[in-house]
């Protein structure tokens, strides 16, 4: 769901005449093996076929190297089949808290668990689940995102979705430090196959752009169990950095590569062109708030093409309420493309 | 209704924009006034609640492309009443061969008999539902983010949480032996649900339009082994409340208008029209220029397409990068614009 963005970090604030932002990192990768046992949703990892399944590396914050790595450790294991898309994941937690009960409640004003899938990296159509410890879900729909003027489709429901909890400790209970609570979930490919605009199960070597976040808030003992203090502000821990306190910039989500063999993690050869597209994209609307329009200047956008990142011939077309931005990009393999993102963050490549 | 019901048909009006002549222009679509009900309706199927009597019975349906009357064993026309958590659909379909075999939710019932209804609630063409029920009150629900011509993809797995609906048969369900009368349908709709992509407030406020569209689909049918199947290869026929000139529904552009009233009160007709008629003409022709050129026109003149010839429509002009377009028109004080996705917005 929507969270406001209260940091602004070097990323975002592109002004026009200044110095280049940084360019972004490659978001980290997972290999998501294929299993013929599908492992049981009861909440615990300890199904053989989870053994050959590893850990992510562990969540970091948000905001990424900005902020203190995360104090209470968060990984995921995840596995495919033909019908579902598993999920697991561990949480350290010594005050296991959860409250709500009712399905499609906002369950991130609590302690949660969260995943994000846009199946085919073109920043549209994702889908977003929530789950807290007592295995409230809430399932959403986002046909584009907020900033792009996207509405949540909360009425969508994830059909056939199976979630379990497995709690180490004992839940609303302060006076005893608790170790934490695991998760397992099993996604239907059918039901997150129907926006993916390409192939669900996906074919080997698919990359899905995928991220997990789990939302932590400080709070305190009182007399029943714990409560938030007022004013009280969330931690946001994800599996790979968004830099800014926003989920809902599927560019920056990692990628799954689904695999039946293991199979290295290959990096997304279109990155520098993504990135450079997603930095142009954000220049426009930075010049959009101070101009009250669009430029299809570069100069006036204080974008410059970086010089070894295999990228040339950068247009960018305006109308009034539209634009538009291409760029070829090289990539080492010597595979030439274009790829092209919109006012509304569509990023797409021709044919 | 799936792709499969999207016949391309080549209009009239696009033919005519291609060939750089101005299109004759559209009508305005058929309105409808629904007012507020005046007590609980019961959803079974009958509409007897005595708050039907003071909602107004829509034109009767005609064939979806040219308009023409079915004869009137295939009658089909309806009502709309609404209140704080429900807008009310109750629905007559005569029909003398009551058939339905579908029975799990979210089935394509379109390619059996199948009531529809369509709304697009800000009317920008983009985010409206889709919903078909079958004499058995089997049901599907659709969102559709944008439609199927312009890339998009329908969202079954959509649900309208709180929806009720029933059917009342007059007649005998699958028996070919008998003459049926028909059956009524009543549907409750949750303001919830239909609010969430409405970009606007729900329930409504009194004189705001929703633009909606309802479709009833008729399969032709033969009679075996006592049961009816339904004979392939032959269209089905469907009849619409408003006209679409083509055999597709899903052109929001040409859906009817409901006008939510508190009490009874004439159908304004929407002041934009000629602005959204005449942008529809230059996103059809823009769209039959890039069949050709694979390109956009950047110009009306390269479009071929006059300037509008309504009086009160001024400032025409298109724009146009690589891959996106962008027309808009100036009617009154407003300024009306389109892109290549049919989107249509007030900038």
């Amino acid at each position: 769901m929507t969270r406001t963005v209260v940091a602004a970090v070097v990323l975002t604030v592109i002004v026009p005449r200044a110095a280049p932002p940084q360019p972004l990192p490659h978001p980290r990768g997972y290999v998501c093996r294929h299993t013929t046992t599908p492992p049981a949703i009861d909440g615990r990892l300890d199904d053989a076929a989870w053994r050959d399944a590893a850990w992510t590396d562990d969540f970091v914050d948000i905001e990424g190297d900005l902020r203190p790595a995360p104090a209470l450790r968060t990984r995921v294991k995840m596995l495919w089949d033909d019908t579902y898309f598993y999920i697991g994941a561990d949480l350290v937690e010594p005050n296991l808290w959860a409250t709500q009960k009712e399905h499609d409640s906002v369950i991130f004003h609590e302690n949660d668990f969260e995943f994000f899938i846009d199946p085919n990296g073109d920043n549209h159509e994702y889908y977003e689940f929530e789950m807290n410890a007592l295995n409230t879900g809430w399932d959403l729909l986002l046909p584009r995102p907020y900033k792009d003027e996207g509405h949540a489709v909360d009425t969508w429901e994830i059909a056939g979705l199976k979630t379990a909890v497995h709690l180490d400790g004992t839940l609303n209970n302060p006076a005893d430090v608790d170790r934490g609570w695991s998760i397992e979930m099993a996604v239907p490919w059918k039901a997150i196959g129907e926006l993916a605009r390409r192939p669900a199960p996906p074919r080997d070597g698919d990359q899905w752009r995928v991220n997990f976040s789990r939302v932590e808030w400080p709070i305190q003992p009182d007399g029943r169990g714990y409560r938030k203090p007022d004013g009280a502000v969330e931690r946001n821990w994800v599996w790979t950095p968004q830099h800014v306190i926003d989920m809902h910039r599927p560019e920056t989500w990692g990628y799954v590569q689904f695999e039946h063999q293991a199979r290295a993690f290959v990096p997304d050869v279109s990155w520098p062109a993504r990135r450079w597209l997603q930095a142009v994209y954000y220049a426009q609307r930075e010049f959009r708030k101070a101009h009250g329009r669009w430029t299809d200047s570069l100069e006036d956008l204080g974008v410059t093409l970086p010089a070894d990142d295999g990228l040339s011939d950068p247009l960018v077309e305006t109308t009034t309420s539209l634009f538009e931005v291409s760029v070829d990009l090289k990539t080492a393999a010597g595979e030439s493309q274009r790829l092209h993102i919109r006012q509304d963050s569509l990023i797409w490549k021709d044919n | 209704m799936g792709t499969q019901n999207q016949v391309l048909v080549l209009t009239l009006l696009a033919s005519v924009a291609a060939l750089g002549q101005t299109p004759a222009p559209l009508p305005h679509p058929p309105g409808y006034v629904c007012v507020r009900a005046s007590g609980a309706v019961t959803v079974d199927g009958r509409l007897d609640d005595p708050a039907w009597a003071a909602a107004p019975w829509t034109e009767d349906f005609g064939d979806m492309a040219s308009g023409a009357r079915p004869e009137a064993t295939l009658r089909t026309r309806m009502k709309m009443l609404w209140d704080d958590r429900f807008l009310y659909m109750g629905v007559d379909i005569a029909g003398p061969h009551l058939w339905a075999e579908m029975t799990k939710h979210d089935s394509p019932l379109y390619q059996e008999n199948a009531f529809e209804f369509f709304i697009d609630p800000d009317g920008d063409n983009h985010d409206y539902y889709e919903f078909e029920i079958n004499a058995r009150n089997t049901t599907w629900d659709l969102f559709l983010p944008k439609p199927y011509r312009d890339g998009g993809q329908g969202l079954s797995d959509w649900e309208i949480l709180g929806l009720q609906s029933a059917v009342h048969l007059d007649g005998t369900l699958n028996d070919p032996s008998d003459v049926d009368r028909g059956w009524t349908i009543e549907i409750a709709v949750p303001w919830f649900a239909l609010g969430e992509q409405a970009r606007r407030t729900v329930p409504p406020h009194a004189g705001d339009q929703w633009r909606m569209n309802f479709t009833r689909v008729e399969s032709p049918l033969r009679v075996e082994n006592g049961g009816y199947r339904k004979i392939d290869g032959q269209p089905s026929r469907v009849f619409s409340w408003a006209r679409q000139y083509v055999m597709d529904i899903h052109r929001p552009e040409t859906w009817g208008y409901v006008q939510f009233e508190t009490a009874a009160k004439p159908f304004a007709p929407d002041p934009s029209w000629p602005a959204r008629r005449w942008l529809k003409a230059v996103y059809d022709a823009q769209h039959e220029y890039q069949k050709s050129r694979h390109t956009w026109a950047a110009s009306l003149a390269d479009l071929g397409v006059a300037p509008p010839s309504d009086a009160g429509l001024t400032n025409a002009r298109v724009q146009a990068t690589a891959d996106l377009f962008q027309a808009c028109v100036q009617s009154g004080a407003d300024d009306w614009c389109i892109s290549q996705d049919s989107r249509i917005w007030r900038r």
